[in-house]
């Protein structure tokens, strides 16, 4: 071989290595291969040095701080979970939590019990964000039109672009919506800086926040409230204080024996919604319904509207329907018997200023404001120039460097906007064969907006970064990272300091020297607590004035005909940012529990009547929208309760970037609401066009829902029971009603309060308790566990079911095998509907395992896999099942989920880091279910165990004897209180409270007096189960004024 | 013993003598040509039991989950035709144990291949509750073996009794089956002419030498053996309905379903006897030993398992609705109108109005007729257990997990597979095994033949 031989295979051998390295770790080789950064290392290195910070980015924590472990600190002890205060942001709103930690690693979300917006519960979003760390598909390098390229290459063209543009001209900043204290201070900067640049704000669901005459923010407190109307809000899961008002509004609601007094909900609204269902009287209405409804009970309640706005004469109220005025008739008196400043009403997010005003003018009159209803300045960032103003400059060709922090505008900003159009020409652009701009985005995800950049930059999770934000009452709290970031991301506050030109510093500083300017007094000692209780102390914004109303008259009138689309985000995927989040895709949305897609909702009077053939349309059956040209099709399903004429419409889904999730089959999973809509009506539209296309699909839904409505006769409802079939073979229908199950029972507040025997009438025909053949052994142990369920304050929220499948690591099974009715959550929620169908009455039913105590699936299993506990509990052995699924068979809720596939994933996805430690992962073939989660059960006991120990020994060390008695008396105290702060993850997790476990062997114990209630009933009681999961009554407080059909009324279904 | 009332008439051919039976079940073993027709049908079978290999191959890579069962349904194909063969095997136990007690002599010439078929369907039987199981590699668990887990299988459980019954019930057809042929090896060793058959079937033969003494204690034992089996078809099916009947599901926690099971399993397990003698004999020409009276016999049986049948579907249908109990009634009602409804309506018009004709002895007689309505009946029976097991899964107490089931097309291959497998071991004992057992038929035809008496001893009427 000649030298130039071995030369020239040497330098193969190099490419080849390279192209090796190449591909396995793309950011590397793209240093390697970029001989401008080798040789232009110090030049670059001075030239960028304003931006020297975005080089250092993600490298957050001062190396100085950490220290390597010698001995176990007591918090880091391996096999014992480490919480860690939080906050989470959403909607660019705060949200404290407690992180639990694992040998280093996130592996569960608890709500922060001290932060205003929790109160120690979580919602799904929450729950679910701790699966997108760990999503496989977030961008792990920098990229520059798709290649891997170092960061350096990118400081480089900011700081060349900044030196053109000294005072900013040309600069723009795009964020979401702004709540960081630190962040804002640092978007001030920026504008101080480079008085010529801009900062915009585009956020798909604070965007559509109405522009009231003063910018301000309304914080509810329910407290007090003993009539509370809706309008349209959804106050009970989807506004930024949801959690906190759900407690409120439940701790208002729970009824018990010695306190039979509850508040009363109305819901105007124009799809059902969580808080609609969990409505006393739910008044189904079209948007230009509720306008009329809050006009009318504006003039029944007396509002002067001259007195608030005498600078501009004000229309007259424009006439209200029928329907609107006997409404606005029965609320306004129910309102006036409250009394002033007992009652509340809530404009919805999406509703016109015009509703929020007059609302606001009614709550004044009412008194409210002040006691239920209070005015703080807004809690997110102000100065931002509008997202108009942004698309309006691009098309103009006067921004030169856009820089786009986290959020997907190209994607949500409604498609009139032109916005994702715009970008992608400036992207484009070129002279002189450079790049003539700089379009730049920062997420999590390369999705659709990174797509139309050139530039994208990876950042951090929130479980990644140093940060921090506001509630929506304008409480502070700091953001913690639970781990170093997994891709090298930088958080928004990390990058925004490197546009400022500090050297690299990292996130800890940044939010360090923000804070140490706010507080006064020893602030080492102030950080230590507020990174501890997770909340700024006393931050609360303060209420202001009431501010000034100039009430507009109604944004335009009722159309004639036609059909309204209402535009809303989902109640799994939100507006997309989750759409690769395999719990939130299969998590049954409430009401239609359809899974892994959206549909278009529509009501059963829309069905009638774009069925072709007197056919109604059916679930699945595909629809065309078209609204100003703009055209949509989607399939279709049966929304109960659904106004006439609207048809529902959710955001999230129809995405083609950003993740394997969102494709399916090659094409967008779902449909994209948002090219259907308009800056100018944001929440809905008038539609123009809408026919049936069809087209069939399979949605895969968890439940068939149909078959929940509680009386037949509706065509189409029943599609397995045949009632006409059955009506000819001359029966009638009565025996395929589901309310003689019983399952769910109801009855009014009058009722509750006239009558304690009331259980007895609701299920006259169930048996008493059978003796039993068997001598009953006594129970094994002092522990007996046990659950209650109360059906009254349970709206359906789902937080239990994610947060049981994050603490149990349950799979997520896909799809097709949702079609085949293959879904493994532990705990369901069962919807019934009673009542018309336009209108019915939901009872939402938590169902899980009721660890029976004659359990049926016990004796059936021929391995003894499934066995019962001397605590009560029904144990699932996974190494001894062989997987008969005859448990499941004979288990009359079917709560038992079976492996018919390998569905958990145990190594190749590394979403398989959040694992509980604590729960076995279960293989193929085996069958599992709740466990009342026993891991924790034994962890509070071992926890008990330990502390028994150390006060014994503290005793037994003692020097005198007085000090060895009182441990010892101590420690047999510590032995007895083994349940002190057991909760399972559902009950941890609940918004309202609805889910009581505990030990109902102490009659003291809160599930023994839940259990004693007369509203306590158990599913199927005429099998003789015996579960140790009850359930509580459904109590509604409908107004006794109204003549109407009273949804829920006395009986059972 | 002449004027045996079990004796009817023509129930072997005129002039039937030992002689010719000799010539007849030895020449076909051992003088018969090979046949295309059989060649082809073998060839046709093993591809059957190729598709029941890699469907099972299949199963056990991916899971049960190739299966169309789901949350509410976790039984399908696999344990609705694990009744459905249990109770094909049923039947033909019941042909051979059950009526030799029952001293219906007819029996003798449908007996051997009876058996085969019992043990043919009764090994199908046994591979789908081992294929049911979701985690297969651990199917030991179910069996009472001492382990260092000091682990038992739980007893209380039917599918316990059921693994016990299934084993016992195998172990002691297996038994009864090869004891009765023992005499028959012997006679073909001693007929064979090349020194290969000779040795073959001298093994299996056990050194019989038809001494009285071999005869003694073969009548004795098969008898033994014969006893042991009947009771053992009983509680093999009854504890097959003890899976269902033990559970709290409408229609399945009914005292009824046992005797329902066993009326059902003689009802197609006879019609499966039928359906496979009458191409039998016509192919072989047995007509001088399964004749019309083996027809009328069984027909009459046929009639009588359906007449029970038919009798369950009306009681439970009355006793739904008499019981008042919502959950059994809705059920009902789902039989009659819901999604599986014509499980329902093929139930009744296959096993409840068309096996009626058999009260007509022109129609028991006729070989066509005949075979037209077993196979009628083994749809109906097929059909029947589909529609116990489904419709009831399906719609449980809670309407919230109602579901539906749809067998998928490895349901379907598995089910063909074992049919596959069954006839390929039917076909490889027609070719390589005495299909009338001819000891048995010449003591018969010493009975039929008037004057010449076998030994009293020798007769199973007498021994033991």
């Amino acid at each position: 071989m000649t030298k130039a031989q071995s030369q020239r295979s040497a330098n193969a051998a190099e490419a080849a290595f390279r192209a090796a390295v190449s591909a396995e770790f793309p950011e590397g080789a793209a240093v390697w291969d970029d001989a401008v950064s080798r040789r232009n290392f110090l030049r670059l290195m001075g030239a960028s040095l304003a931006l020297a910070g975005l080089a250092g980015c993600g490298r957050s924590a001062p190396p100085a701080e950490i220290v390597p472990a010698v001995k176990d600190s007591s918090e880091t002890q391996a096999g014992r979970p480490t919480y860690f205060s939080s906050t989470m942001p959403f909607n660019g709103y705060g949200r404290g939590v407690l992180v639990v930690s694992r040998e280093g690693r996130p592996v569960k979300i608890e709500g922060n019990p001290d932060h205003p917006a929790s109160l120690g519960a979580t919602d799904v979003f929450m729950q679910a964000s701790l699966l997108d760390l760990y999503d496989p598909d977030r961008s792990k390098s920098a990229t520059e039109a798709g290649v891997s390229r170092p960061l350096s290459n990118l400081n480089t063209e900011i700081s060349a672009r900044l030196s053109r543009l000294p005072d900013g001209n040309g600069l723009r900043l795009l964020t979401r919506n702004v709540t960081s204290p630190t962040v804002t201070a640092q978007l001030k900067q920026i504008l101080r800086r480079f008085p010529r640049a801009k900062w915009h704000v585009h956020d798909p669901v604070a965007d559509a926040a109405p522009a009231l005459a003063e910018p301000v923010d309304a914080v509810y407190d329910l407290t007090g409230a003993s009539v509370i109307v809706s309008l349209d809000s959804d106050f009970l899961f989807a506004e930024p204080g949801s959690l906190r008002f759900a407690r409120q509004f439940s701790d208002a609601r729970r009824v018990r024996r010695d306190k039979a007094q509850m508040n009363r909900l109305y819901v105007a609204e124009s799809t059902m919604t969580m808080t609609g269902s969990a409505a006393d009287h739910r008044i189904p209405m079209d948007p230009f319904g509720i306008v009329e409804l809050v006009w009318a009970l504006a003039s029944e309640v007396g509002v002067a509207l001259h007195d608030i706005t005498s600078d501009s004469p004000l229309a007259a109220p424009p006439t209200s329907s029928e329907p609107a005025r006997r409404w606005a008739t029965l609320i306004a008196e129910d309102l006036r018997r409250a009394g002033s400043g007992n009652s509340i009403l809530m404009p919805g997010l999406w509703q016109p200023p015009s509703v929020h005003e007059l609302a606001h003018a009614i709550n004044c009159k009412l008194g409210n404001v002040g006691r239920t209803v209070y005015f703080i300045d807004p809690v997110a960032a102000q100065g931002a120039a509008s997202f108009a103003e942004l698309v309006a400059d691009l098309r103009a060709g006067a921004v030169d460097t856009l820089l786009i922090l986290d959020g997907n505008p190209a994607y949500d900003a409604p498609a009139d906007s032109g916005f994702a159009h715009a970008l992608t020409e400036m992207t484009n652009k070129t002279s002189g064969g450079n790049y003539a701009s700089l379009t730049l985005h920062l997420g999590t995800h390369s999705n659709e907006t990174a797509f139309a950049c050139r530039w994208h930059v990876p950042m951090a999770h929130w479980l990644e970064s140093w940060g921090d934000a506001r509630a929506f009452d304008g409480t502070a709290s700091l953001t913690q990272p639970l781990i170093a970031p997994l891709y090298d991301g930088v958080t928004i506050a990390e990058f925004l300091d490197g546009v400022l030109g500090h050297p690299p510093r990292g996130g800890f500083a940044i939010l360090r020297d923000y804070w140490k300017q706010q507080v006064t007094g020893d602030f080492d000692a102030w950080w230590l607590k507020t990174l501890q209780d997770g909340v700024v102390a006393d931050s609360a914004s303060k209420p202001r004035a009431m501010p000034e109303l100039k009430l507009l008259p109604p944004t335009s009138a009722a159309p004639a005909s036609g059909h309204i689309a209402i535009f809303r985000p989902d109640p799994t995927i939100w507006t997309g940012e989750f759409a690769n989040n395999p719990w939130l895709q299969e998590l049954p949305k409430p009401f239609t529990k359809l899974t892994w897609d959206n549909a278009i909702g529509i009501g059963i009077g829309l069905a009638r009547s774009l069925g072709a053939n007197g056919e109604m349309l059916k679930d699945g059956d595909g629809i065309r929208i078209t609204i100003d040209g703009r055209t949509l099709e989607g399939p279709a399903i049966l929304l109960p309760g659904q106004a006439e004429n609207t048809v529902l419409l959710s955001l999230g889904y129809g995405r083609d970037q950003g993740g394997s999730l969102l494709i399916e089959n090659g094409k967008p999973r779902g449909y994209n609401a948002n090219i259907l809509r308009s800056t100018a009506h944001r929440g809905s539209a008038a539609i123009s066009v809408i026919e049936g296309t069809g087209k069939k699909t399979t949605l895969a839904t968890a439940q068939n829902h149909h078959a929940m409505a509680i009386e037949p006769g509706v065509p189409g409802i029943e599609p397995f029971l045949k009632p006409d079939v059955v009506a000819k073979l001359g029966m009638s229908v009565d025996a395929l009603s589901l309310s003689n199950r019983k399952l769910i029972r109801t009855v009014t507040l009058q009722q509750f309060q006239a009558d304690s025997r009331f259980m007895d009438k609701l299920a006259p025909d169930e048996k008493p308790p059978l003796l039993s053949l068997f001598r009953e052994l006594p129970r094994a142990a002092e522990l007996q566990w046990g659950m209650v369920i109360d059906t009254t304050t349970c709206i359906g929220c789902n937080a239990c079911v994610i947060a049981c499948q994050a603490e149990n690591n349950i799979p997520v099974v896909g799809k097709s095998e949702v079609i085949n009715q293959r879904e493994m959550h532990w705990i369901r929620i069962d919807d019934y509907f009673d009542g018309p169908v336009e209108n019915p009455s939901v009872y939402h039913q938590p169902v899980p395992c009721m660890h029976c105590e004659d359990a049926p699936c016990e004796i059936v299993c021929p391995v003894g896999a499934t066995t019962h506990s001397p605590e009560g509990l029904n144990e699932m052995t996974y190494n001894r099942c062989v997987g008969t699924r005859f448990c499941s068979n004979n288990c009359p809720y079917k709560v038992r989920r079976f492996n018919f596939l390998l569905y958990s994933d145990y190594q190749k996805d590394s979403r398989s880091l959040q694992y509980n430690p604590d729960v076995s992962v279960r293989n193929r073939g085996v069958m599992e279910k709740c466990t009342y989660c026993v891991q924790r059960i034994d962890r509070t006991r071992v926890q008990m165990q330990r502390d028994v120990v150390q006060l014994r020994e503290l005793a037994a060390a003692a020097n005198t004897d007085a000090e060895r008695q009182q441990l010892t008396k101590l420690a047999e105290q510590r032995g007895k209180q083994v349940v002190d702060g057991l909760e399972t993850a559902c009950q941890q997790s609940c918004p309202t409270r609805a889910i009581i476990f505990g030990n109902i062997a102490d009659p003291q114990a809160e599930v023994s007096k839940a259990k004693a209630e007369p509203a306590n009933y158990t599913l199927l009681r005429n099998l003789t189960t015996k579960p140790r999961t009850s359930y509580l009554a459904r109590v509604t407080n409908p107004n006794p004024a109204w003549s109407g059909p009273n949804p829920g009324e006395g009986h059972s279904a | 013993m002449t004027s045996s009332p079990s004796m009817p008439a023509g129930v072997l051919g005129p002039g039937i003598t030992p002689e010719k039976i000799l010539d007849k079940v030895a020449g076909l073993v051992l003088h018969r040509p090979m046949n295309l027709l059989w060649l082809a049908a073998l060839a046709m079978a093993a591809g059957g039991g190729a598709v029941l290999t890699l469907s099972i191959g299949y199963l056990f890579y991916e899971g049960t989950g190739v299966w169309g069962i789901n949350q509410p349904v976790g039984w399908g194909f696999a344990i609705s035709n694990y009744v459905f063969w249990v109770a094909i095997a049923m039947g033909g136990t019941f042909i051979s144990s059950g009526l030799l007690l029952a001293r219906q002599h007819w029996r003798t010439s449908i007996n051997r291949f009876a058996e085969t078929m019992t043990l043919l369907a009764a090994l199908n039987a046994g591979l789908y509750p081992a294929l049911h199981l979701g985690s297969p590699w651990v199917f030991y668990y179910l069996f009472p073996y001492p382990n260092s887990m000091a682990l038992w299988p739980q007893f209380r459980s039917p599918l316990i009794w059921d693994v016990v019954a299934i084993g016992l019930y195998l172990s002691v057809s297996v038994s009864l089956w090869y004891v009765g042929l023992i005499p028959d090896f012997a006679m073909l060793r001693d007929r064979a002419t090349d020194r290969r058959r000779k040795l073959i079937f001298g093994f299996f033969a056990l050194g019989w030498r038809g001494s009285s003494r071999h005869w003694k204690r073969y009548q004795v034992t098969y008898l033994l053996l014969a006893g042991l089996t009947v009771p053992v078809v009983f509680s093999v099916h009854s504890v097959t309905a003890a899976d269902f009947a033990t559970t709290l599901l409408p229609w399945w926690h009914e005292t009824i379903l046992p005797p329902y099971f066993i009326a059902g399993a003689i009802f197609s397990g006879v019609a499966m006897a039928v359906l496979l003698a009458i191409p039998m004999r016509a192919v072989y020409g047995l007509h001088d030993y399964i004749t019309e009276a083996h027809l009328n016999a069984a027909g009459k049986l046929i009639l009588t398992g359906g007449l029970i049948v038919t009798y369950t579907y009306i009681a439970e249908v009355w006793a739904s609705w008499y019981g008042g109990d919502l959950y059994e009634w809705f059920q009902t009602r789902s039989y009659f109108a819901g999604p599986y409804a014509w499980c329902w309506w093929v139930a009744v018009v296959c096993n409840g109005i068309v096996p009626q004709l058999l009260w007509f002895p022109r129609v028991r007689r006729n070989s066509l007729l005949m075979w037209l309505i077993c196979s009628d009946i083994l749809i109906g029976m097929w059909t029947e257990r589909f529609m116990i097991l489904v419709p009831v899964l399906q719609k449980g107490h809670l309407p919230s997990v109602w579901g539906f089931y749809v067998p998928t097309w490895i349901d379907w291959s598995t089910f063909i597979g074992t049919i596959g497998f069954f006839a390929f071991g039917f076909l490889l004992f027609l070719r390589y095994l005495p299909m009338l057992s001819s000891s048995e038929l010449m003591e018969l035809s010493h009975v039929t033949d008037a004057g010449r008496h076998l030994p009293t001893e020798f007769s199973p009427d007498h021994a033991g």
